[in-house]
């Protein structure tokens, strides 16, 4: 089963979406992990987040976007131009950042399909001002592809897809804290291939998957000995290339603090409440929050603080895309406090898919050489 | 060079008394200034020059009117005594609330307490010489603050680092209106011990919005009643609020007039005035200044002078800030007769504030800072700026744009084309212009102006 969603991880469109669209589902593409797959769901549809895999540059989306924008975003548009995502009947957007939101802005402006493109505003804070509020945006939301679609998203619907993401949230939890102990059952490659695929299947089909993994990897160890542990601190990847690289020189990525990680599954949704769409609100605001989130880094801080502990982690790699200001800042203020604290650490910035493996290769080394020699001198005073 | 603490205010208060004081004399001014030194300004910067030039292009470059000269001290006297204030307080030990740009910060100041902006210490100090900014760019970049942040807020945390702003007791920041903002707000608030509010922004302006907005305005109130241990003083904020809409009253009618032709030639001035709504715009000398531009701009538009008919060859539209490094306007005049009608930050669409209740006062401030130049157009859909291109094309008979792609502004050079559209759509040619909003070693003045020149002279404007 891991052979298979790995696979899958690799394709933009694969056969279980093509299933549901001769089954007559529709698929809606969504980025960010601030956008509640529960909503889509609950209308009938598939969520699908959307990615760059399999990508052939950005000539036309440089057309659009400047050389000082996300790469991520311009090769998810690039692919939209090149007409990629044909599967797609509708985006959904959300205010992430100034890279993602003139996506909307050019998406729209290009006139490519698919024609249903809706911007979410997501509030930046997560007080009961912008708890409501975003309850109110997810109403509008809701109401919005009722209209548009001809369906009814039922407070029923709502509670059955609520039940289903907090499940595949559960399993996934399960899996990622397989890695907290000293047999590791999953490189970070596979965990973020895993990550990738249940973004991309019907939760009934990636809810099946988990449950066979959870299983598979049970007694499967990946880890040397020798491997010193890594926290990954990161904004959007989905090379799985850039962590076998990683871990290929000497290391084990136990746990993660990213946008295709972590984010995507910490806190399930409350069942059974009065209000389903505040449910929702509340788990998207209140769990551990992206730099987009002002006034919440100590939060940030003492998550990332408890994992390092959990997992016993040795060092911890500080990733992002180019141009990510919003990373940017955050790892600077996690260098701070991470150099304060004493845990090695080495900051990457590079351009999504861009294989410049060398110089990423070189940098990894040396510090996993370092963390190496430190123990190794630890060990030897000890 | 190395800075003394708050040399930068101290340098900025003497330098602008004493322009203050020869702004008594506005026809010897602009004389002295037409004749002398203007002539050694506009061209380029030089070692000679270098101390005075960014500040005079803010005065026009020399070829200011007396009577433009006459507005802008009302200018100078309100940023002098802002000044002279936040160094009082510091010296007092008083409570400064340090504010990001696009708080309301006039409810701050209800509160009786002095307050600063950040980003104001940018334009600070380039006008004092511009090597100052690189040298805060080069603080920020010591510090690990990478260029993935715009330069407007990496000048501003330099600034900080360097002590050239008095620490502040209290800081309120807003999650708006772009990751730069949001991104160099959370630095400051891990760089200082003072405590922090944010103030969160809606992303769009439909009624909802505002509503939305209004509510943490008011939670921002109570946050700041507990932080100063008393309640706002309500008949200060109604005065500043009168005067506010005085101030964008006036500018909204100038903003006006220049769709006459020739234009009133004032786009420069009400630039300037973005400086006051990022500051005091509630002061009466912000009004005396706008009352002062609407006088001049009725003069010129009700009775034009052939000098004025004969000098507007083309009307130029000026989007994304002008960089300090290279001052444009002037120079553009000079050359080619290209005249600014209309530009981003000086443009004045803000409606009147409702005074009649404090709710409605709290929601039309929520709505002031939300029009407010540079904001309105970087929150928000791109049909913010497309609109508000085409609105400028239609009604102010543009011959062409220019766009400052600012390399920080990550929304703004990400909607290029749908900039080229909109004017290949309305048949103006539109210049791309590279640069960095503080960084001069990044787009040099001589590489913007062979852009310049090239762009005007194939369009058929120049030689």
């Amino acid at each position: 089963m891991l052979k298979e969603i790995l696979e899958l991880s690799q394709k933009t469109f694969h056969p279980y979406l093509d299933e549901a669209r001769r089954s007559g589902k529709k698929i809606l593409g969504y980025f960010c992990s601030y956008v509640p797959e529960e909503l889509i769901h609950a209308a009938g549809f598939v969520p699908y987040r959307m990615r760059a895999v399999e990508n052939h540059g950005t000539v036309k989306s440089d057309v659009y976007f400047s050389s000082v924008n996300c790469s991520f975003v311009r090769q998810c548009f690039n692919k939209a131009l090149e007409n990629e995502f044909p599967f797609l009947d509708g985006v959904i957007f959300m205010n992430s950042c100034d890279h993602l939101r003139r996506m909307y802005d050019n998406w729209m402006h290009s006139g490519h399909d698919p024609k249903f493109l809706y911007m979410l505003s997501v509030p930046h804070k997560s007080d009961e001002i912008c708890v409501e509020e975003f309850t109110r945006e997810l109403a509008v939301w809701k109401k919005n592809m009722e209209v548009s679609f001809g369906v009814t998203i039922t407070d029923q619907a709502l509670e059955n897809s609520i039940r289903l993401y907090n499940r595949q949230r559960d399993l996934i939890s399960r899996i990622y804290n397989l890695r907290k102990n000293d047999s590791v059952p999953l490189k970070g490659g596979e965990f973020t291939g895993i990550m990738l695929a249940v973004t991309s299947l019907p939760v009934e089909v990636s809810i099946e998957m988990l449950e066979k993994i959870v299983e598979e990897i049970k007694d499967r160890q990946v880890n040397r000995d020798s491997d010193i542990r890594i926290y990954l601190g990161s904004g959007y990847h989905e090379e799985r290339e850039l962590l076998d690289l990683i871990e290929d020189s000497g290391a084990i990525i136990v746990g993660d603090n990213s946008c295709l990680g972590i984010m995507q599954f910490d806190r399930n949704v409350e069942e059974g409440t009065d209000s389903p769409l505040r449910a929702i609100a509340l788990r998207y605001l209140k769990r551990i929050s992206c730099p987009r989130m002002v006034d919440d880094f100590r939060n940030r801080l003492n998550f990332m603080n408890e994992a390092l502990k959990e997992f016993r982690v040795d060092a911890v790699i500080l990733d992002k895309l180019e141009f990510c200001t919003l990373w940017s800042g955050i790892i600077y203020l996690y260098k701070k406090e991470l150099e304060k604290a004493g845990v090695p650490m080495l900051k990457l910035s590079r351009e999504l898919n861009s294989g410049a493996t060398g110089q990423i290769k070189t940098r990894v080394q040396a510090l996993i050489e370092g963390v190496k020699n430190q123990k190794a001198r630890a060990g030897h005073q000890g | 060079m190395s800075q003394k603490d708050f040399m930068l205010l101290r340098k900025t208060i003497r330098t602008n008394r004493l322009v203050y004081g020869l702004l008594k004399f506005p026809r010897l001014t602009a004389f002295l200034l037409t004749y002398l030194l203007g002539p050694r300004m506009i061209e380029k910067e030089t070692p000679g020059n270098r101390d005075t030039r960014f500040g005079l292009a803010r005065l026009g470059s020399g070829m200011a009117t007396a009577d433009e000269l006459a507005s802008m001290r009302w200018y100078i006297i309100a940023m002098v005594e802002m000044m002279e204030n936040l160094l009082k307080a510091h010296e007092k030990g008083e409570p400064i609330v340090c504010y990001d740009w696009s708080v309301p910060s006039e409810i701050i100041r209800a509160f009786h307490v002095e307050t600063t902006s950040p980003v104001h210490f940018n334009r600070l100090s380039f006008n004092n010489n511009s090597d100052y900014a690189m040298e805060m760019i080069d603080k920020a970049d010591g510090e690990g603050l990478d260029y993935d942040m715009c330069n407007l807020n990496r000048v501003a945390m330099g600034a900080i680092l360097d002590r050239q702003m008095p620490p502040p007791t209290l800081y309120v920041s807003a999650s708006h209106p772009c990751d730069s903002s949001r991104t160099s707000n959370q630095i400051l608030h891990y760089l200082s011990d003072a405590e922090h509010y944010v103030l969160e922004a809606p992303y769009h302006r439909e009624k909802e919005d505002l509503d939305f907005y209004a509510k943490n305005l008011w939670d921002m109130i109570a946050f700041l009643e507990k932080h100063f241990n008393r309640p706002l003083d309500w008949e200060k904020l109604k005065k500043s609020v009168e005067n506010i809409n005085a101030f964008n009253k006036y500018l909204r009618e100038v903003t006006v007039l220049h769709r006459a032709i020739p234009s009133p030639n004032l786009a420069l001035y009400l630039q300037n005035t973005f400086s006051l709504h990022m500051t005091i715009p509630e002061t009466d000398y912000a009004v005396n200044m706008a009352g002062k531009l609407l006088e001049i701009a009725r003069e010129r538009v009700a009775r034009p002078t052939r000098k004025m008919k004969e000098k507007e060859r083309v009307r130029v539209i000026c989007w994304d800030p002008v960089p300090p490094a290279f001052d444009y306007y002037k120079w553009i005049e000079k050359h080619f007769g290209a005249i600014v009608v209309i530009d981003y930050e000086g443009s004045n669409f803000i409606p009147d504030i409702d005074t009649s209740s404090r709710e409605a006062m709290i929601r039309g401030l929520g709505e002031y800072r939300l029009m407010t130049g540079m904001i309105r157009q970087t929150h928000g859909d791109a049909t913010f700026i497309t609109e508000e291109l085409e609105q400028y094309i239609d009604e102010y008979s543009a011959d062409c744009a220019i766009m400052n792609n600012t390399t920080g502004c990550r929304g703004n050079v990400a909607a290029k084309k749908l900039i080229i559209d909109v004017c290949r759509r309305r048949g103006i040619p539109v210049l791309f212009l590279d640069v960095d909003i503080y960084d001069k070693r990044i787009n040099s003045e001589a590489e913007m102006k062979t852009k310049i020149r090239d762009f005007f002279v194939s369009n058929g404007w120049g030689r």
